[in-house]
C-alpha cells in the first residue's frame, strides 16, 4: 500500500461523477496507483440479462390491465389522500439521500441487490424502483427523486463492483465499455500502421535520384524525360488539372 | 398525459444522462490515466463515489472483502488506504485555510518563547525536573560525583576536621560527652570549656565543613547521600529570585503596551484611506473557502445550501453524512 504524498484537495461540485472523477484523479496525484484504488478481485460474475418468457408474459398481463381513466384522482377521497399526495417525509434531499442510502445499506436489501446485479438487472433499473418506492411511501417529492438518481445509481454500482459483478448500467450494456475499449485499440494500431508506412514511404522516395538508376532496370529514354520534366511529372493518382 | 407517465419518461432521461455523465468521466478519467481498462477506471469511480455519498462508511459496511484498509472497517474509521485518505477528517480540517491560520501563530508563540529562554542563556531548564549533567555543564557549574576522602571511615580526613578541639574537655563542662560526639572521630575528650558541645565542635571549621557536619549529626546527610552526590540544583530562576522578578514585569509591561498598540490601531483602522474597510473588518480566510467561491460562482445562495445537492470533501454535509454512517449497519467479519 503506497502512502500518499499528501492530504487531499478541497472538492467540490454539484455532480457526484465530476467530485468522483476529481477524487480519483487527486488521489493517483498523491500517489496511490489505480490498483490500489480499484484492486483486482479476480474474474467477475457476468450479470447477463437473461430472456425470459414467464416475465414478459406478466409484463403483458400488467399492461393490458389498462391505465387510470382520466379525472379518476379527482374523484377520491381528500380526506383519504395518497402518501404520494401529502407533504413529504424529506423535502430535504441531504435527508432524503441518507435515509435511501441507510436503507440500501441493510443486509437483506443489499442481498437482493448483488441477486438482482447478478441476474442481469440495471444499475437504472434498480435505482429506478427504489427512487419511485420512496416517492410511492411519501417520503420524498418528484423533484428530490430526480436529484438522487446519480448518488443511488452510483451506490448500486459501488455495490456491484464490491460483489465483483460486471453489471449492465443501463439495458443490455454489460460488455459496452470493453467494446469501447476494444474499438479505440484498434483505431490506435490501425493508425500506428498508417504512421509507419508514411514512413516507410517518405524513406524510400527521399533516396531514389535518376542517375543512380540502373538503366537495365528503367529504359532510358523514360530516364531521359523524368530529368527533362523534372518536377512536373504527376503522379497517375494526383488531382487532374480542371 | 398523467403524473405517473410523466415521471416515468423524466426518470428515463435522467438515468440516460447519468449513463453519459459516466461514459465521459471515463473517458475524461482514462486520457490523463494511460493504459488502464476502462471497466478499471468505472469501478475507481464507483468506490469515490460512495465514499463522497457515504463518507467511506458504506463501503465499510459491504463486509471487508478486499482488505488492507481500502473498503474494510479502517475506511470507516478513517483509516490508510484510498478511503481513508479521502475521509481523512483530521487531514481535511487541517488542510483548509482556516485551520492553517489558527495553527501558525501558536507555533510562532512558541517558538519565540523558546528562542527569548535560549537568549538568557537558560537552556531549556525546567523549575519541576532535577539538572541533569548537560544541563549543569552548559550551565559552567561542575559537580563532582563524589565528595573525595567522604566516607564514615575517614570523614575526618575528606573533611579536614581538627584532630582536637581547643578547650573541649568532659571535666570541665561536666557534661558526659561520648553519645552526641561518637560519629566524630578526632574529637578527644579532654576540657569542654565553655559554650555547648555543637558550638565547640565545629568552631575551627569553615563554614561548608560546619554545614555537613551539622548535616551528619541530625541524620538529614548521610553517607550515602554524599557519595553520590550534591542535591539537585534549583533552577537559574529560582536562584535568581529578584532578577527574574524584574524582568517579569519588565517584560509584561512592554508586551502589553504593545499589544494595546497593535489592539487600537487594529480597531481604529487606517483614516489615511478612504474606502477601505472599517478596522477589525478584515477579510479573512472564512470568505474564500472552496465553498463559497464555489456556490458564488454557481449563484447559489449560501443561506440555502443545504438543500442544494454538493458533493466533495469541502461539502459540509457530506461531513454530517462521515457522522451519520459512523455506525455499523452489515456485520463485518
Amino acid at each position: 500500500m503506497g502512502t500518499p504524498k499528501r492530504q487531499p484537495n478541497p472538492i467540490i461540485s454539484s455532480s457526484l461523477s465530476e467530485a468522483a472523477a476529481s477524487s480519483v484523479l487527486d488521489g493517483l496525484d498523491a500517489g496511490f496507483t489505480i490498483d490500489e484504488i480499484a484492486p483486482d478481485t479476480g474474474p467477475k460474475i457476468r450479470g447477463e440479462a437473461k430472456f425470459s418468457q414467464e416475465g414478459l408474459d406478466n409484463l403483458v398481463n400488467l399492461s393490458n390491465k389498462g391505465g387510470p381513466i382520466p379525472g379518476q384522482s379527482l374523484t377520491r377521497d381528500s380526506e383519504d389522500p395518497y402518501p404520494w399526495e401529502t407533504p413529504p417525509e424529506f423535502s430535504n434531499p441531504r435527508e432524503a439521500l441518507d435515509d435511501i442510502v441507510g436503507s440500501i445499506m441493510q443486509p437483506e436489501a443489499m442481498k437482493n441487490i448483488v441477486s438482482a446485479l447478478a441476474q442481469g438487472g440495471a444499475v437504472a433499473d434498480i435505482g429506478t424502483a427504489i427512487l419511485y418506492a420512496k416517492f410511492n411511501e411519501g417520503k420524498i417529492t418528484p423533484d428530490v427523486m430526480m436529484m438522487l438518481a446519480e448518488p443511488v445509481m452510483y451506490t448500486i454500482m459501488a455495490i456491484g463492483e464490491e460483489a465483483n459483478i460486471k453489471y449492465n448500467i443501463e439495458g443490455n450494456d454489460l460488455d459496452e465499455f470493453d467494446e469501447e475499449d476494444n474499438k479505440e485499440e484498434f483505431d490506435n494500431k490501425v493508425n500506428e500502421f498508417r504512421n509507419v508506412l508514411t514512413d516507410i514511404k517518405k524513406g524510400a522516395t527521399k533516396n531514389i535520384e535518376p542517375s543512380k538508376i540502373d538503366s537495365n532496370v528503367v529504359p532510358e529514354s523514360i530516364l531521359a524525360q523524368v530529368k527533362e520534366k523534372g518536377p512536373e511529372i504527376k503522379s497517375l493518382l494526383s488531382k487532374g488539372e480542371e | 398525459m398523467g403524473l405517473f407517465k410523466k415521471l416515468k419518461k423524466a426518470f428515463k432521461k435522467v438515468t440516460s444522462a447519468v449513463k453519459k455523465v459516466v461514459k465521459k468521466v471515463v473517458k475524461g478519467v482514462k486520457k490523463v490515466v494511460k493504459k488502464v481498462s476502462s471497466s478499471k477506471i468505472l469501478k475507481a469511480l464507483a468506490i469515490a463515489a460512495a465514499v463522497v455519498v457515504t463518507g467511506g462508511a458504506a463501503l465499510g459496511a459491504m463486509g471487508a472483502t478486499t482488505g488492507a484498509g481500502l473498503f474494510g472497517s479502517a475506511a470507516a474509521a478513517g483509516g490508510t488506504g484510498f478511503a481513508g485518505w479521502m475521509t481523512g477528517t483530521a487531514a481535511s480540517l487541517t488542510s483548509t485555510a482556516l485551520g492553517s491560520a489558527l495553527a501558525t501563530p501558536f507555533t510562532m508563540l512558541g517558538t519565540g518563547l523558546g528562542k527569548a529562554a535560549l537568549a538568557l542563556g537558560v537552556p531549556a531548564i525546567s523549575n519541576a525536573a532535577p539538572l541533569t549533567a548537560a544541563q549543569t555543564a552548559a550551565a559552567g557549574v561542575t559537580l563532582p560525583s563524589t565528595i573525595p576522602g567522604a566516607s564514615t571511615a575517614n570523614v575526618a580526613t575528606g573533611m579536614n576536621l581538627p584532630t582536637t578541639i581547643p578547650g573541649a574537655s568532659t571535666a570541665a563542662s561536666g557534661a558526659t560527652v561520648g553519645t552526641g560526639v561518637a560519629g566524630v572521630p578526632g574529637i578527644t575528650v579532654g576540657s569542654a570549656g565553655s559554650g555547648t558541645l555543637a558550638s565547640n565542635v565545629t568552631a575551627g571549621m569553615s563554614a561548608a565543613q560546619a554545614s555537613t557536619t551539622a548535616g551528619l549529626q541530625s541524620g538529614s546527610l548521610t553517607a550515602s547521600s554524599i557519595a553520590s552526590g550534591a542535591a539537585p540544583q534549583a533552577s537559574w530562576f529560582a536562584r535568581h529570585p529578584r532578577l527574574t522578578a524584574a524582568g517579569i514585569s519588565v517584560g509584561s509591561t512592554v508586551g502589553t503596551a504593545l499589544v494595546q498598540g497593535a489592539v487600537g490601531q487594529y480597531i481604529a483602522g487606517d483614516p489615511e484611506q478612504q474606502g477601505s474597510m472599517a478596522g477589525a473588518a478584515v477579510e479573512g480566510g472564512e470568505y474564500l473557502d472552496p465553498l463559497k467561491v464555489y456556490a458564488a460562482q454557481q449563484g447559489i445562495n449560501t443561506d440555502s445550501i443545504y438543500q442544494n445537492m454538493m458533493y466533495g470533501n469541502q461539502d459540509p454535509s457530506s461531513q454530517y453524512g462521515n457522522q451519520l454512517y459512523q455506525q455499523q449497519t452489515f456485520g463485518v467479519a
